[in-house]
């Protein structure tokens, strides 16, 4: 179940990697993928909520009713988090690309010990 | 200064908000907010971490990220007037389907192939014709990426003679036992007038044959017979105002010819008309897309991380 939405995006890939450490709002979503790509990744918000809109449409992730505290944060942030389906699917798609990596390393297309 | 109240952080929002009004509407109405959200807190941090150049260099950021997600969305968006232009082919292609085809049975009317091959045009042959070009025109709008072209086209004919030939042997049934329900002293002839020529069941054999050409495997047969068999009771009540118009004007002078063929037309065209939506759902609303704005769908909680 799942792999009718494989192979993901960019945008959608890395979206859907943060949200499986936990709900986060939508420049939430763009620092981490800054973050965990080392800045090689980065969106801006149209692309951010474009990719958004089109993972909440297919299922993938859902709006949390969940509100920040007034006193911390804007509570009119929406924050987003990932679906059951979305969790499957992000494991098709992790699965599918470790075949991937595993092929170039075996062909020594890319440093064996850089994985 | 480390605030967004100075001139420069205050001019991007505005300009941001200009920005956002080029997206498409549902757009902007399901995410405006949280997409200038998302903007504010990228304006603060490049204005905290490096003054006006980072607002500066922000903007070299952000221009080429709007330009790219706005094509993304119009060009969705016009994937949906697609939608509607796939409605607007599909009604013209039942309507070209049946006039042609009673283009074509009239032809050979008139040039007597019927009496050459001694055959009685009543018979179905003529609505043979229909089938084939209603199967023809058909198969154009759905292309190859929906149907099997040539099976669809030989599964239209088939179900549109069994479809006749089960309304024939009905009727001979009905004869057979003195049972005439629709004879012309009933007060069903009127009321029920549709059910005389059992378009229903036409609908329904057709609907059932074309089944058997879709590529997608999740398109239900008893769902696209009974969208077929609708779609032939609503033409064939719709289609008795223009019946009696074309009657009335070929018997003032109006080409026969051109008068039956208009009238197939019209015929065919609210069979489209009773079967557009259905299909749109059938090819395209897999899985349904929420209008902007609706509940999401529920899936099972997900533990939270």
């Amino acid at each position: 179940m799942g792999k009718e939405f494989l192979p993901l995006n960019h945008a959608d890939l890395h979206i859907l990697l943060v949200l499986a450490d936990g709900e986060r709002h939508g420049y939430g979503i763009m620092s981490d993928v800054e973050e965990i790509t080392g800045g090689s990744t980065t969106f801006g918000p149209g692309t951010l909520y474009t990719s958004i809109k089109r993972l909440l449409t297919s299922g993938l992730i859902e709006e949390s009713a969940n509100r920040p505290d007034p006193k911390l944060d804007d509570e009119r942030r929406r924050y987003y988090r990932l679906s059951a389906l979305g969790r499957k699917v992000l494991t098709a798609e992790s699965e599918r690309l470790s075949v991937l990596l595993r092929y170039a390393r075996d062909h020594r297309i890319i440093n064996p010990k850089a994985i | 200064m480390n605030t967004l109240s100075a001139q420069p952080g205050l001019w991007s929002i505005r300009c941001y908000r200009w920005l956002l009004w080029l997206y498409p509407s549902s757009f902007v109405k399901e995410l405006g907010d949280s997409v200038e959200q998302a903007f504010r807190d990228m304006l603060r941090d490049a204005y905290q971490k490096h003054g006006y150049l980072g607002i500066a260099l922000l903007w070299f950021r952000i221009v080429p990220d709007f330009v790219f997600s706005a094509v993304e969305l119009m060009t969705s968006a016009a994937g949906d007037y697609l939608k509607w232009y796939f409605r607007l082919r599909w009604v013209l292609a039942c309507a070209l389907g049946f006039g042609a085809g009673a283009l074509a049975a009239m032809a050979l009317r008139s040039a007597g192939f019927f009496d050459y091959l001694g055959i009685n045009p009543n018979l179905g042959l003529a609505g043979l014709l229909v089938w084939i070009g209603l199967g023809v025109f058909q198969s154009q709008v759905l292309t190859s990426q929906f149907c099997h072209r040539a099976r669809w086209v030989g599964l239209t004919i088939l179900g549109g003679v069994l479809g006749m030939l089960g309304t024939r042997l009905i009727t001979s049934a009905l004869s057979f036992l003195a049972m005439e329900p629709f004879s012309p002293d009933k007060w069903l002839t009127w009321t029920l007038r549709p059910l005389v020529t059992l378009l229903p069941l036409v609908g329904a054999a057709i609907g059932f044959a074309q089944w058997f050409a879709f590529r997608q495997k999740d398109v239900r047969a008893f769902h696209w017979s009974l969208v077929c068999s609708f779609g032939a009771y609503l033409s064939g009540w719709l289609v008795l105002p223009f019946s009696a118009a074309m009657t009335f004007a070929i018997g003032n002078g109006f080409d026969e010819v051109m008068g039956t063929v208009l009238h197939n037309a019209i015929a065919g065209a609210l069979f489209g008309l009773g079967t557009a939506g259905p299909l749109k759902g059938i090819l395209w609303g897999q899985p349904s897309e929420p209008e902007p704005g609706a509940p999401l769908k529920s899936f099972p909680k997900e533990k939270s991380a």
